[in-house]
């Protein structure tokens, strides 16, 4: 007989069903649901509606910076975005050509490739985004040597930047349903994570623009893959999955307390 | 391009869904409702070759399970070890009677084929099976059993839980996607009536299922994923069992987790291959199962794609012609595409981080992106041997044994005795504990 379940001639207790570690489930009521879905329908519309002040907003928060920073521009200028939501500004920043680059900000790009590749070799965990980094910087410099082509004013690149950034906006209330609304327990909570990430998307976007703004003035294109990856995608997913951490982790402390408080019952 | 984002559109819908259901429904009650009930004679297959580091440690956590060892019998298969995994094995043989090693000294190498061997010798109408780097709690062996008073299950798979999760940054994060692919994709997809995917460990099959669909395929470097397809096309059912968790040493460096992660791709895809047609015509699957099946056996197939859209829109950003983009349902269609697809998977993270209480860990979900990038290159290199083999006929991998990094005395220590504090007692290095893993406060 097995001594770890002798129980001295006493009826064998049932022994196997102990407190789980998880929550059984989550469950949004149907009202949550459509609330939820009513909200970034809503919040959709808005942004839509709002959508040439919001940019304004944008290009004048961009426009203090790049005074802020000493970034000269010579002026904004309108520029189409999307029919019905524009007109959009774009800064008339001046962005040297390939020829007229800096040794400085040559010598930047081979450094930075060598920083990369020895993270990369330090670090393994790192060595696919790394090597892809590698490569964007490696492309950049022969596509701004070889391509005459390959150029982009600051205008351009503005208007490319709203286009994105303002669907981005429209957008994200959509996504803020799966990941704030909708696990949420509470549902004001999930709205404050929304407006929260929302806010921040918006003010982000305006630091991630002049950081790119300030990169072309001084290096031309020469990091404007990397940067185009690093600051562009990658950077909206990334505050995004912050913001949805953050809100996990709240949640499932106000999950696990009420979960407590009921086993705590006698 | 359109194709790529189609299909890996497709994968992102799937991962949400498998999340929003995981959230939504509760695991279904009337398995739990067997355990302890249900004690059909089990034999438990261990796999071992050279595991001198684990062995002692899986052995005695099986002797303290709380199964009745009259119906009980462990089977360490000793697999031409060259360790002191022999000696180990041997001495608690030599202490329990229900130990009865099998010690093999020659033959193809590899799991599957020790598995198929020591099957033969298997007296249970069971066969549970756990790796040597596995740690079964006390009641983990009734909680496996339990599912099959439903005739229809054919095999059942419980819960990993990695014990090691303080050694690295990657057993930090390899923790959360194991959190992910058992809590919410593994429990979803047998909340809503798809197969469970039978993992090889930590779970078992019923022995006359096992032998109706001929056994374990010695061919296969991924026997497991075999198994379930053999068995889901033969109208047997995987049940999964979530509180039926067993704690496993993650890799704590990315070569380890590289190799491992690419045995896996190239098993599974190779699995794809030869079930696709067959799953496709089966009779008695409904579309949905269909459908999940081929999605699970081809998700290693998502990385190249993603890379090829990397490299597209690299390339697209050099052509200048490229920026303007005028058409705004387009350019709503590919902004929406690039938000939702790339949260999918974390999306999945975090239902299960949340449902699970690990609050801390899930803090740590956007350095998942390292490892996701880590991941798709691993997974591409993989699959470009893999196919380089299928066409020339070489290059290839052979069965490939997982390094473990555990030292002697280092181990989790099983607790003495089931119930409530019996999780609780295994001496594990991480933030678990019984209920919840101890972040919460």
């Amino acid at each position: 007989m097995n001594p770890a379940i002798s129980t001295g001639g006493r009826a064998a207790p049932r022994t196997s069903i102990y407190p789980h570690r998880s929550v059984r489930s989550v469950r949004p009521t149907r009202s949550r649901r459509l609330a939820a879905w009513g909200t970034a329908c809503l919040a959709f519309g808005v942004i839509g509606y709002f959508a040439v002040p919001l940019m304004a907003l944008h290009s004048a928060l961009a426009d203090r910076l790049l005074t802020w920073t000493g970034i000269p521009n010579a002026g904004w200028e309108e520029v189409a975005v999307f029919p019905g939501l524009e007109p959009g500004k774009a800064p008339l920043v001046p962005v040297p050509a390939f020829a007229q680059v800096s040794g400085k900000a040559r010598l930047g790009l081979i450094l930075g490739m060598v920083v990369l590749l020895v993270m990369t070799g330090r670090i393994l965990l790192f060595r696919n985004l790394g090597n892809f980094l590698v490569v964007l910087l490696g492309v950049s410099a022969v596509g701004n040597g070889i391509f005459d082509t390959f150029r982009l004013d600051a205008r351009v690149f503005g208007q490319i930047w709203l286009r994105q950034e303002l669907l981005v906006w429209m957008l994200m209330p959509f996504a803020g349903v799966l990941l704030f609304l909708l696990p949420q327990p509470r549902l004001r909570m999930g709205l404050a994570w929304m407006a929260l990430a929302q806010t921040y998307g918006f003010l982000f976007s305006v630091l991630r623009f002049v950081f790119c703004l300030g990169m072309l003035h001084y290096t031309g294109l020469l990091f404007m893959p990397l940067l185009w990856f690093a600051l562009g995608t990658l950077s909206d997913l990334l505050y995004l999955l912050l913001f949805f951490s953050m809100s996990v982790h709240q949640a499932s402390g106000h999950l696990w307390g009420v979960r407590d408080s009921w086993r705590s019952q006698p | 391009m359109v194709l790529s984002m189609l299909f890996l559109g497709a994968y992102a819908l799937r991962h949400y869904y498998l999340g929003y259901a995981r959230m939504r429904l509760e695991h279904p009650r009337e398995m739990n409702e067997f355990v302890g009930f249900v004690m059909p004679r089990v034999t438990v297959l261990v796999p071992m070759h050279n595991e001198e580091k684990v062995a002692r440690d899986i052995l005695q956590a099986l002797v303290k399970c709380d199964y009745d060892w009259e119906l009980l019998e462990v089977i360490p298969v000793n697999d031409r070890s060259t360790d002191g995994t022999r000696g180990i094995v041997d001495d608690f043989a030599r202490r329990y009677p229900f130990i009865k090693p099998y010690h093999r000294l020659e033959g193809a190498g590899g799991k599957p084929a020790a598995l198929a061997e020591a099957s033969d010798l298997a007296t249970g109408e069971i066969f549970l099976l756990f790796d040597a780097d596995y740690v079964p709690g006390p009641a983990v062996l009734k909680m496996l059993t339990a599912p099959f008073a439903d005739p229809e299950v054919g095999a059942v798979m419980g819960r990993v839980v990695p014990h090691n999760i303080g050694d690295s940054l990657l057993s930090v994060l390899l923790s959360l996607e194991r959190c992910a692919g058992y809590q919410s994709a593994q429990q979803a997809r047998f909340n809503l009536g798809f197969t469970a995917q039978f993992g090889g460990t930590v779970g078992g099959v019923r022995a006359s299922a096992l032998r109706a669909v001929g056994g374990w395929n010695p061919e296969s470097l991924t026997e497991d994923t075999d198994l379930t397809m053999a068995l889901l096309l033969n109208g047997w059912r995987t049940a999964y069992v979530n509180r039926a968790e067993c704690y496993e040493e993650v890799p704590r460096n990315w070569a380890v987790r590289r190799r491992q992660l690419s045995r896996w791709v190239m098993g599974h895809t190779e699995c794809l291959h030869n079930y696709w047609p067959d799953l496709l015509q089966a009779r008695f699957l409904s579309r949905r199962e269909k459908a999940d099946a081929i999605f699970l056996l081809g998700m290693y197939l998502t990385a190249p794609l993603i890379v090829v859209g990397w490299v597209a829109s690299l390339v697209l950003f050099i052509i200048p012609s490229a920026h303007v983009v005028p058409v705004l349902p387009v350019a709503m269609l590919v902004i929406g595409y690039l938000l939702f697809s790339n949260q999918a998977t974390f999306f999945e993270i975090g239902v299960a981080a949340l449902l699970d209480g690990t609050r801390t860990r899930a803090l740590l979900m956007p350095l998942s992106l390292l490892n996701f990038f880590a991941n798709t290159g691993a997974i591409c290199h993989a699959l470009g041997k893999f196919y380089w083999q299928r066409i020339w006929g070489s290059g290839g991998d052979g069965w490939y044994k997982t390094h473990r990094t555990r030292l002697g005395g280092e181990g989790p220590e099983v607790g003495a005795g089931p119930g409530p504090g019996g999780a609780a007692r295994h001496r594990v290095r991480g933030l678990y504990s019984a209920d919840g893993d101890g972040e919460r406060g």
